[in-house]
């Protein structure tokens, strides 16, 4: 057991130090999406009405169904993985626990960009049938429009929800299910009545993560053409020549996301504390005749969201190996080629990711140290970016940069900021239960004995951190390395990272050419992503 | 021997107006184990934190080694005060070994100095184990070596047996005790457990709502405490009123004789539990209402008619059973009057 | 415990390190190109400009209408120092507004006047033409107009690209000058009612008349000659040519220089570059469109600028028709 408890904070108010640079960090974060709603605003009546009147009702219920749809299929899937996973005899289950977590190197839009070549309009299915039975055509095999945003979100979204799930499984006190059987309740009833419930949190935080992607989605649903608000926000920019309309559209989605965020301070706050002093693990469930479905379902699930679009990826890497034409665009080309995509997207992803990790810290220390007020809105305007796609982020940017910060624009910092600004909320999180954690009386020890504040929290706070701190930068580079739409807007001309590689030969349908950078970028996600999972391995076997 | 620690009208307010402490005034003597009792809530732990330097006072003054360290508006950092503390949760550095605890406040770094304290506390073979590979009350003792390691004139100690099981907390009730004694560094121990507080301290302050209720002796805080707090606090005295008549003193259990001079017509007098004496009488005014066998004692609910319920501890060979109709017996000094001195 | 955080320190530091690099300066002279041609068709003609002037070519490809746009807003903070685009209304437009800056030289003069405006210069042409399968499509059945599209017995069996392709609004602009606004909106509710497809692209229209999915594509001559390469069975009508008809759609591959181009000089160097023969053959031959500088020949099997009949407007209008082209299509149906 470690000698740490939920922290109790100091009544105090923070130094001035910290909490101006808190505020300079909500401040940055919060101002090209302020800056973005003004200029909404300022777009005339006729804009508004005209949207409002001809797309708004149907984009908001494309957008809305496909949030839910996925949510919830997510968090089926997720679960019933998890739960097959941890709690019962699966032929296999250490292969499984892994195998079944790694879907989240593959970004949807490759996902979707292999599905659409595969079994979209005349895809390679489709050819192959026509060919076989000497057919035109053949419309019905198509997988296109909303089912397919469906199918690929889902299947490359579930793992937020089974990596959560199975770490509130694995944690769950064996003695909980056993008072349940005590209580005469039956395998099924304790399910539903206890281990349900007790996932709820982790199932509510999955769930969150999982719908916030599906409402930010960009690459999936312009692949598969789904009407949703970012693909008419893209459409507003890319065909209109007014970026009123965009803007307007962006600031309805500013609207959602500060709601989105409010329910979800709701949910935290009905989070359930499980006290774990004796902590057992719990007895697998055994599944009797039902091992082998259940394992061909593993199989199955992991088939279509891992073995199948990793085998399709390498497979044309291969293909563009041999084609000459692929090797000259992909691979030796004077510039703009895959190497120098991977290098670009590593600078921006570890630049992002230092700024982020850094940036988030003043943050977190108010607004866990010093909670009020001032605390808590420099934290919820630091969370913004989290429920905000990044096309409208991007957007806000464009607008800011061309008008006030010239020498900024068109500087790859911008696409820097444009990561911070969208993935900063993650650092934050973490630092945040991270330092909830430190428990305050550790500085008040390391006072007493002499130490200095800028002593104690370079021998006590930071030592302590340094781990978590880790793990946001992780996470931030991850999620920086597979950035597209704010990416695809604010890069410089002649700088063109993996992403960016692999959006415009996939947009064109040249699969060849699109498949390289997209290996490349998965496998080079696959360096924090263990990170991340070695260190949730070790946190939980503590 | 002087004071090592003075505390003079200190008062500390929160923002909703409610002051957390007021009015407080006591004194350390070098060596000397101040233990401070109260209810929690009551400030105790708020006046620690005074001391420490963890908090500013609104009013009043601190001097530390005849040096004022705190005062209104102007207050010594923690760190520059060279007083020890331990914590509560023991906040013990779950980044560093037991070694790197105890000597984190020493500079430079004298490893000799944590071996002498490994020894004293008796941890030598665990020094260089982990925090968390080490029970409960070895980390309490890594705590206080930690506070002790750089030779405080006092160390403050918040309530540093509540996280631990009774029989490990008697034993390191002595133990803590004696490395104190020995080392000879004067102590301030919060508690709520009062056994503690009169075992443990040379003098005890009880405090309610924020105020010195009484600071003395533990046996004089026993034997006259000042007001019903501090005798119900101590030792959940039963109490009574007494009003003088021309030949004694008017009371509830019938005319007593008090010996009391003074020049009050009315009396609050206690009376402890393990004070009452009872004697069976079908005509007695009290009537047992609870029992519950304690091992060596019994522990009653006495009814007054009245309806005042009193506490009695009798020792277990004199049975009384529920219902049973009791008469109270009690020798003149075991009534303690209440704000006499 | 110490080994991982060494190891992960070394990542930070690499990320430090890594960060810097991207930021340093270019010493040698650059061009900042943005193009809303795809990257494959443009690269080569960068390709020998930069071998022979040793001018580093910086190139940002993206959707033509979205770099438009992007130009805008940098109007007062200009980035790039060439557009490129594939419609002479995008360029018109931006030439117009002063996002680009008037040039004119005497390579650009020899540039046909009706294929140049204010601020932009003409370099390929492009024709709108049916093209059709033949496995689909007898030769005595097809059609030689673009209006008989509208007939019924081509109902379901057309593909065509919707408003969000620049070609397509060209021609609607295009027909509206020659013809005004009510045949042209017949027009497309013609082509809306025979249950045309509008798909993604011109791409996806050609790949699919190859396949004999439709039987006839309405698209831009060069995509005929792609799906040609690839051995499909199809073939080509350049439409309206009779007497009396309108002539077939012309639209260009164009560029201009940003107004406050960093690198005016190499700019200016480019755009002379491009209306010079080997520039002009290099487009005809990746990608089958018409030279526009007289006397560049065209490939081979791909007919050349006045061996056929084209529609007498001048590319200039197309600029400040496409807001009411866009909205004439969309009322009309046309996504």
């Amino acid at each position: 057991m470690r000698n740490i408890v939920e922290a109790r904070p100091i009544p105090r108010t923070a130094p001035l130090p910290l909490r101006l640079a808190a505020g300079g960090v909500a401040a940055l974060l919060g101002l090209p999406l302020v800056y973005l709603l003004v200029r909404s605003l300022e777009a005339d009546q006729a804009t508004w009405s005209s949207l409002f009147a001809t797309q708004l009702a149907p984009l908001l219920i494309t957008t809305f169904s496909l949030a839910v749809t996925v949510t919830t299929l997510a968090v089926a899937l997720g679960v019933g993985l998890a739960f097959l996973v941890e709690r019962t005899d699966l032929p296999g289950r250490g292969l499984w626990r892994v195998l079944c977590a790694m879907p989240l190197v593959i970004p949807p839009y490759v996902g979707a960009f292999c599905y659409l070549t595969l079994l979209g309009p005349q895809g390679l299915l489709e050819q192959w049938l026509a060919t076989q039975l000497g057919v035109a055509a053949i419309p019905q095999v198509r997988l296109i429009g909303f089912p397919a945003a469906v199918l690929v979100l889902v299947l490359f979204t579930y793992p937020f929800v089974y990596l959560l799930v199975g770490a509130q499984l694995r944690g769950t006190d064996r003695s909980l299910i056993e008072a349940a059987r005590a209580c005469g309740q039956g395998a099924w009833q304790t399910f539903w009545r206890v281990t349900l419930p007790l996932m709820r949190p982790a199932i509510g935080a999955g769930g969150l993560l999982v719908g916030l992607y599906a409402l930010a989605d960009f690459g999936v649903v312009s692949l598969l053409r789904v009407e949703t608000f970012t693909a008419a926000i893209y459409t507003q920019l890319t065909t209109r020549y007014d970026r009123s309309g965009a803007a307007v559209l962006s600031a309805v989605l500013i609207l959602i996301a500060f709601m989105v965020l409010w329910a979800e301070q709701r949910l935290q706050g009905r989070r359930v504390a499980q006290l774990r002093s004796a902590w057992r693990p719990s007895l697998p469930v055994p599944l009797g005749v039902w091992r082998l479905p259940a394992l061909g379902a593993v199989v199955g699930v992991l088939g279509l969201s891992l073995f199948l679009p990793m085998g399709l990826l390498i497979a044309w890497t291969i293909e563009s190996l041999t084609d000459e034409s692929a090797m000259a665009a992909v691979w030796t080309a004077s510039y703009n080629n895959i190497w120098s995509g991977l290098f670009n997207s590593l600078g921006v992803a570890m630049a992002a990711a230092t700024i982020a990790a850094i940036a988030a810290l003043p943050v977190a220390l108010w607004s866990v140290r010093y909670p009020g007020v001032g605390a808590n809105f420099a934290y919820r305007i630091s969370q913004l970016g989290y429920a905000l796609p990044g096309l409208v982020v991007a957007l806000s940017l464009v607008f800011l940069g061309n008008r006030y910060l010239g020498w900024l624009y068109g500087t790859v910092a911008m696409v820097v900021i444009a990561c911070i600004v969208r993935f900063l909320p993650e650092a934050l999180q973490g630092l945040r239960s991270a330092l909830a954690q430190i428990s305050p009386s550790l500085e008040e020890a390391s006072r007493s004995l002499g130490h200095r504040p800028f002593s104690t929290w370079c021998r006590v706070v930071f030592p302590l951190l340094w781990p978590s701190l880790l793990a946001a930068w992780s996470l931030v580079f991850l999620s920086s390395l597979r950035e597209l739409p704010a990416t695809l807007l604010l890069r410089p001309a002649g700088f063109d990272t993996l992403s960016v590689r692999i959006w415009i030969p996939a947009s064109e349908s040249i699969y060849s050419h699109a498949a390289p950078a997209a290996l490349l970028l998965v496998l080079t996600s696959l360096v924090p992503l263990s990170f991340l999972f070695v260190r949730a391995r070790a946190g939980e076997g503590r | 021997m002087g004071s090592v620690l003075e505390v003079e009208d200190l008062g500390k307010h929160y923002a909703r107006g409610q002051s957390a402490l007021q009015d407080v005034t006591f004194a350390v003597e070098a060596g000397e184990i101040l233990t401070v009792l109260g209810p929690s809530g009551c400030g105790k732990t708020t006046l620690l934190r005074l001391i420490a330097g963890f908090e500013v006072p609104d009013c009043g003054v601190i001097r530390f080694g005849g040096r004022v360290v705190a005062q209104r508006g102007s207050v010594l950092p923690a760190e520059e005060r060279g007083i020890g503390m331990v914590f509560q949760d023991f906040a013990l550095f779950p980044h560093l070994s037991v070694a790197q605890n105890i000597g984190f406040g020493l500079r430079p770094s004298a490893p000799k100095r944590v071996d002498e304290l490994l020894e004293l506390i008796g941890l030598l073979p665990e020094r260089d184990r982990f925090i968390h590979q080490i029970s409960g009350g070895q980390q309490q003792r890594v705590a206080l070596a930690r506070a002790l390691a750089p030779a405080p004139a006092l160390v403050l100690l918040d309530e540093p047996f509540s996280n631990l099981d009774l029989s490990e907390r008697l034993r390191l009730r002595e133990e803590v005790k004696n490395i104190l004694k020995q080392t000879a560094t004067a102590a301030i121990f919060v508690t709520h457990d009062c056994s503690e507080a009169l075992s443990l301290g040379d003098r005890v302050a009880v405090i309610d709502h924020g105020q010195i209720q009484q600071w003395d002796t533990p046996e004089q805080v026993y034997r006259a405490p000042r007001n019903r707090f501090v005798a119900q606090f101590i030792g959940r005295a039963n109490f009574l009123e007494a009003r003088r008549t021309a030949t004694g003193w008017q009371t509830e259990l019938g005319d007593l004789d008090l010996d009391y001079r003074g020049p009050l017509a009315q009396l609050d007098l206690a009376v402890y539990p393990e004070s009452v004496r009872l004697v069976c009488d079908e005509c007695g005014p009290v009537e047992v209402r609870d029992r519950s066998f304690l091992g060596r004692d019994y522990h009653y609910k006495l009814r007054f008619p009245s309806g005042r319920v009193w506490q009695a501890q009798i020792p277990q060979n004199e049975t009384f059973s529920i219902g049973q109709r009791v008469r109270i017996v009690l020798p003149k000094e075991q009534f303690v009057v209440l704000g006499s001195h | 415990m110490l080994t991982r955080r060494k190891w992960l320190g070394i990542w930070v530091a690499g990320a430090v390190f890594l960060t810097g690099i991207p930021s340093a300066p270019a010493q040698t002279q650059e061009l900042i190109v943005y193009s809303g041609r795809k990257e494959p068709l443009v690269q080569p003609v960068l390709d020998l400009f930069q071998k022979q002037t040793g001018i580093r070519v910086v190139l940002k490809t993206g959707d033509g209408s979205a770099l438009a746009n992007q130009l805008s807003e940098e109007q007062n903070n200009p980035q790039a120092d060439v557009f490129i685009a594939t419609d002479a209304g995008v360029l018109g437009r931006l030439g117009n507004s002063g996002v680009l800056q008037p040039y004119t030289s005497s390579a650009v003069q020899k540039i046909p006047a009706r294929y140049r405006g204010t601020g932009w210069v003409g370099v390929t042409g492009r024709a709108r033409v049916i093209m059709y399968n033949k496995n689909l499509v007898k030769e005595n059945e097809l059609p030689t107009s673009l209006f008989d599209l509208t007939d019924p017995k081509w109902k379901g069996k057309i593909a065509a690209a919707g408003t969000a392709n620049e070609s397509m609004l060209g021609q609607v602009s295009e027909m509206r000058t020659a013809l005004g606004d009510e045949k042209t909106r017949d027009f497309i509710k013609g082509l809306v009612a025979n249950q045309t497809t509008f798909l993604k692209g011109h791409t996806d229209v050609r790949k699919a008349v190859g396949r004999g999915e439709f039987p006839l594509g309405l698209v831009n001559h060069y995509y005929y000659h792609l799906q040609l390469a690839e051995n499909s069975p199809v073939g080509v009508i350049y439409p309206d040519q009779g007497a009396g008809g309108i002539g077939t759609m012309i639209n260009v591959s164009g560029a201009g220089i940003v107004k406050g181009a960093r690198h005016q000089a190499a700019a200016q160097q480019f755009i002379d570059f491009l209306t010079t023969a080997p520039a002009q053959q290099i487009f005809a031959k990746t990608n089958y469109e018409f030279p526009l500088l007289p006397g560049v020949a065209a490939q081979s099997d791909v007919r050349s600028l006045g061996e056929f009949k084209v529609t007498q407007v001048p590319l200039s209008v197309l600029a400040r028709e496409v807001d009411a082209s866009l909205k004439l299509a969309n009322t009309a149906g046309m996504p």
